[in-house]
């Protein structure tokens, strides 16, 4: 068991993107239930070290991450000019999340408008994509949100992206 | 304004997406006054938002169409507002008229979404994973803009709100043909010099009306790129400086 888990976690550690359960279930030849179990497990023991590193759950796979606590830290030694999101683009983002598959137009109709260039933005950093065509006149292309937007917004899955009906209530707050 | 225009728009249309558009402005000036999203509520910010429009009009803004088509729908609602009660029946059955209010209330749920996405823990910004990369690659850094770019035009349109622009014939003020090159380099200039550059450093009520426009103009471009970027404390004063 203890060699198992230490195979798994070798696997997670090498890869730079999530690798799901379904690869190291099929390569370590085991079950992927009784896989789960002890990825699990494993997440559990690691993360109760507090270790400057967690290992979590993202984009339906297992991935190691640094701690909160270093993110400044990482920043200066990084020393680069960071990619600046701007607040179109992340409203852009979450109409995409939320509507997806959606074409440029139902974007802009929601936000009073235009989109294009955030879109073009959201594409080159593949946090969307091109999913289809929609059957409709000048077959407008159709967005969805990449695997890659999961792991930037730390997400294992679409659907826990809350539901917008409840913000109704309370008001809009600046952030 | 005219001679702004004439003189010197023709290469700079402003691209921005720095701007969220008509809704987030409206939703903006509905918040400040602290209102919710009511028919009244509009009729109670139509005149502010049209005199925002006004300025984006003036700096040539490139998605002005879509201010537009709202700047009409919030005059034809207030309009209506002043009307006797059976005139209005009669009106709402204008089948092209857009329901201003489901817009916006529609437009904020997703605008709280990316509130919501702003405050998860975004990879590059606060956590990170390995990297492949020793160098690290230049996208491994994110940040989400923080700046709401309304205070800034807010602030402006408050200096260009200001008695001197009022047509007085014999003020000392000569229109200034404003040549956005060297105004932009003298920007950069104060930029280079001093690390915080106070908001009346760039806008001022001595300067034309016409140079506190091209400096909107290059200020906002110089956010866009990065270059600059600024902040405010609570008394809304506005700081520049430059981004390393």
């Amino acid at each position: 068991m203890k060699d198992l888990k230490s195979k798994m976690e070798v696997l997670i550690f090498i890869s730079e993107n999530p690798i799901s359960l379904k690869n190291i279930s099929e390569f370590l030849n085991i079950d992927k239930n009784e896989a789960e179990i002890l990825i699990n497990d494993l997440m559990n023991e690691i993360n109760n070290l507090k270790r400057s590193f967690k290992l979590e759950k993202i984009a339906d796979g297992y991935q190691f991450r640094t701690n909160e606590d270093y993110k400044d830290l990482i920043k200066d030694y990084i020393n680069k000019k960071p990619f600046r999101l701007s607040r179109a683009s992340l409203e852009v983002t979450g109409i995409i999340a939320k509507r997806q598959p959606i074409t440029k137009l139902e974007i802009d109709k929601i936000r009073g408008v235009d989109s294009t260039g955030v879109i073009n933005v959201l594409l080159e950093r593949d946090i969307i994509k091109v999913s289809g065509e929609k059957n409709a006149p000048g077959k407008p292309y159709l967005y969805k949100t990449t695997d890659f937007f999961l792991e930037v917004f730390s997400l294992n899955d679409i659907s826990e992206i809350p539901d917008i009906d409840e913000f109704n209530d309370y008001d809009a707050s600046e952030t | 304004m005219d001679n702004f225009s004439k003189n010197s728009d023709s290469d700079y249309s402003l691209k921005l997406d720095i701007f969220e558009g008509p809704l987030d402005l409206l939703l903006t000036l509905i918040r400040d006054k602290d209102l919710d999203i009511y028919e009244i509520s509009l009729t109670q910010v139509t005149q502010q938002y049209l005199e925002y429009v006004d300025l984006l009009k003036q700096i040539n803004f490139q998605n002005i169409a879509d201010y537009l088509v709202i700047a009409a729908e919030l005059t034809r609602i207030k309009s209506r507002s002043l009307l006797p009660q059976d005139e209005v029946e009669e009106e709402i059955e204008n089948e092209n008229e857009i329901d201003l209010i489901e817009m916006l209330k529609e437009y904020k749920k997703y605008r709280l979404l990316s509130e919501d996405l702003n405050k998860r823990k975004i990879l590059g910004r606060d956590t990170f994973k390995r990297s492949q990369n020793e160098e690290f690659k230049s996208d491994v850094l994110w940040e989400v803009e923080k700046t709401n770019i309304w205070k800034l035009v807010t602030a402006v349109k408050n200096i260009l709100n200001y008695e001197n622009y009022k047509e007085i014939p014999d003020l000392d003020i000569i229109p200034d043909n404003i040549n956005f090159e060297d105004r932009k380099k003298e920007i950069l200039e104060i930029f280079d010099k001093i690390q915080t550059v106070e908001f009346d450093k760039i806008f001022c009520i001595n300067n034309s009306k016409e140079k506190n426009i091209a400096s909107l103009l290059i200020i906002l471009e110089l956010v866009k790129d990065s270059v600059i970027d600024f902040n405010y404390q609570d008394s809304n004063e506005i700081k520049f400086f430059k981004r390393s």
